[in-house]
């Protein structure tokens, strides 16, 4: 036969990918951060935009509170949001680098 | 012995690039070439003030050293050039790689579909077995398409059947752009930034330097040089024989007009077919070395040039004929190489390239018999009218070629073994180490053994003659070594069970959590949370809720999570695949300019 691949080339069309968990867990923290952040901001803004009558902004938004002790919807919220959201990116992007891994490894083995 | 010249045995690129190198950092040397005109495979011929090169040599490298010599010797008169090469069958050009309107235009619908269908088959279910060359591209085009468009010109250059030839040799001549190279240069930018590596690739391959006069010029403008600083070029001087004693080669016999000559020389570099410096060695080799030169062999060739009446016949630099009625195997378009080749702007003047073995019938047919053959040939093929032409010459090149055939690897190893104990003998060039190097490798291996004498230790046989014109995008050598790392952690497959079964716990977890939180603190946010029973039958927010929750929730992130590995690996592998398949298209345009 011919076609004999490379060492390298071998190497690529059977290795199995390993995830950073770090980075999945940076990298859903920060989406799930800017979620919040801009979901909360984009209501505020909206509602300054064209304010109706007197009433609570976000309401259904607002019930994120019920999870994330401070949160609210305002300015200082979409901060506290943020925060929160990157924590828990941070923990599932971790988690399941962490167990996807595991899988692998122990199917290798 | 310091004081006694370099003697350097040919002035061909190899030959005189050797020359120029020395003669710049002030080592005499005396070129001898065996004819009358310096150039060997890559002289242009003077016709009648028609210029005509002997194969068409384009000055393209990814050397950067040969690239300033080249620039440095001619400067300005080194054109910028397009390439368009086609393949002509069936009286039809076809471009290569195949364009699926100008290929469906030239064979017909019918022709076509049955050549898709062979290519289909051959991807679904190719030949297990990949010994011959037919195998391996019908394995790779489908069976039709080898034998339409392949198959003649194959047999034509080599003179041997497609299914005699190895499938390793194929494999070698494609080898040019590996999987990891072409994902490389598929991600990477290069030196300069340029991001789109198609257009990098394509630009390389489609334009080329060109001396105005043929490459010719450049010889002549070396010898030139060499000549001012005190080096000599002695043309029909035919070395007769290599002397030689324990690990040196003490002198050189010389043949000039009957008259033996003897050559005393510090150093030579031997630019002459490997087979005969064996040869001529004297004493003679051990019979294994000789046994082993003999068993090298060459592919041979001739042009015949034909000065034809009108102003362009077509616009390709040359082409491949492909077509099995007529012998002649490619034909050159000198006007399109430069339009300084021919003086007369009505006039046209193509080379028609024969390939043969020297003294077979082709070889030893007259000038005037070629000639007519190469007009009737001309008509045939429908390029132009016997009438039209006006005059024509032949121009023989033996040896054109080195033949790798299943044997030669063993010889060429038996005879580099025997040639390295030499101190002061250094085999340069095509012929000379018999390696299928391109013009630019030749002159390389001149300037290395060059800086050999000066000093340097550099093997020569090491030059990588495997670089193809495919040229890889060049990065910097950071990022190279970086995107050698990084790349197999890009295209690696993704475990789809392990990825579903993350997705699928920290969904479900998630779930579960929000639940007993919801349940524990109570509040207006679990009427809300409620509303997940429209998807999850059974789901509530209280502790067993929880858990019907949480096995929902990993079930669908289980699935999410598998399918997104899926996809993702599907992409993958189909984007590898087209990378590859993009490779060995270019690298097989690359092998058909190997011929």
């Amino acid at each position: 036969m011919v076609a004999e691949k490379s060492p390298n080339e071998e190497t690529l069309l059977r290795g199995v990918l390993r995830l950073n968990g770090k980075i999945l867990g940076l990298v859903l923290g920060i989406l799930l951060g800017l979620a919040i952040f801009i979901g909360t901001n984009w209501l505020l803004i909206k509602e300054t935009i064209t304010p109706g009558e007197k009433h609570v902004v976000g309401p259904h938004l607002q019930l994120l509170s019920q999870f994330l002790l401070g949160y609210r919807v305002s300015f200082l919220g979409s901060i506290i949001g943020f925060f929160y959201g990157f924590a828990l990116g941070t923990l599932c992007g971790t988690a399941i680098g962490w167990i996807y891994n595991m899988i692998v490894d122990l199917k290798s083995k | 012995m310091e004081h006694r010249p370099v003697v350097i045995i040919g002035a061909g690129p190899a030959g005189l690039t050797a020359a120029y190198i020395l003669s710049k950092a002030g080592r005499k040397s005396i070129v001898l070439e065996k004819d009358q005109t310096v150039g060997g495979i890559a002289r242009t011929v003077n016709y009648k003030d028609y210029h005509f090169d002997i194969g068409g040599h384009r000055f393209f490298t990814k050397v950067e050293s040969v690239e300033k010599i080249w620039k440095e010797v001619l400067g300005q008169e080194l054109l910028q050039r397009h390439r368009l090469s086609r393949i002509y069958y069936n009286k039809k050009f076809f471009y290569y790689p195949l364009r699926p309107l100008n290929a469906l235009w030239g064979l017909g619908v019918w022709n076509s579909l049955l050549i898709f269908c062979s290519y289909v088959t051959s991807q679904l279910l190719p030949s297990k077995e990949e010994r011959t060359f037919e195998q391996w591209v019908s394995n790779r085009f489908g069976k039709r398409l080898f034998e339409t468009f392949f198959k003649t010109y194959t047999e034509k250059v080599w003179g041997i059947a497609c299914d005699e030839i190895s499938a390793e040799w194929a494999g070698q001549r494609v080898k040019g752009l590996s999987l990891m190279t072409a994902l490389k240069n598929a991600i990477l930018k290069d030196g300069n930034g340029r991001p789109n590596k198609s257009k990098v690739i394509k630009t390389l391959i489609d334009e080329f330097n060109y001396p105005k006069l043929g490459p010719g010029m450049m010889w002549n403008a070396m010898v030139d040089t060499i000549l001012q600083n005190g080096s000599q070029v002695r043309l029909g001087r035919k070395v007769s024989g290599i002397l030689w004693a324990g690990n040196k080669v003490e002198a050189l016999e010389i043949q000039n007009n009957g008259q033996v000559e003897l050559l005393h020389s510090s150093h030579v570099i031997s630019s002459m077919p490997l087979r005969e410096a064996i040869q001529k060695l004297k004493p003679e080799a051990p019979p294994e070395v000789l046994h082993a030169a003999n068993d090298l062999k060459y592919r041979d060739f001739l042009t015949v040039a034909l000065i034809i009446k009108g102003p362009s016949l077509f616009p390709d630099t040359w082409i491949y004929i492909h077509a099995p009625e007529v012998k002649v195997g490619r034909i050159q378009n000198f006007k399109n190489w430069s339009p300084f080749m021919v003086p007369d702007p009505n006039r046209t003047c193509l080379g028609l390239e024969y390939f043969c073995f020297e003294g077979d019938g082709l070889w030893t047919m007259p000038d005037s018999a070629l000639i007519d053959l190469a007009k009737k040939e001309l008509e045939t093929l429908g390029l132009s009218n016997e009438k039209d032409v006006e005059d024509g010459t032949v121009v023989r090149m033996p040896k054109a070629y080195p033949i790798y055939d299943s044997t030669y690897r063993q010889s060429l190893d038996v005879v580099r073994r025997f040639l390295g104990r030499f101190d002061n003998f250094q085999p340069v060039g095509r012929n000379g180490m018999h390696k299928y190097n391109n013009q630019d490798h030749s002159m390389l291996t001149a300037m290395l053994s060059a800086e050999n004498i000066l000093g340097a230790n550099h093997d020569l046989w090491t030059v990588n003659i495997e670089e193809d014109y495919i040229e890889e995008v060049r990065a910097k050598p950071d990022q190279e070594t970086a995107a050698s790392e990084l790349i197999p952690g890009i295209f690696y497959r993704m475990d789809k069970f392990g990825l579903a079964t993350a997705v699928g716990s920290v969904c479900g977890l998630l779930v579960f959590l929000a639940t007993v939180w919801l349940v524990m603190k109570g509040g207006p946010a679990g009427a809300y949370l409620q509303l997940l029973n429209q998807y999850f039958f059974g789901y509530t927010v209280t502790l067993k809720g929880a858990f019907i929750g949480l096995a929902y929730s990993f079930f669908w992130g289980f699935l999410f999570g598998w399918l997104f590995a899926y996809l993702r690996n599907f992409f993958i592998s189909y984007y590898i695949y087209r990378i590859k398949q993009e490779a060995e298209l270019l690298t097989f345009r690359d092998f058909l300019d190997r011929f």
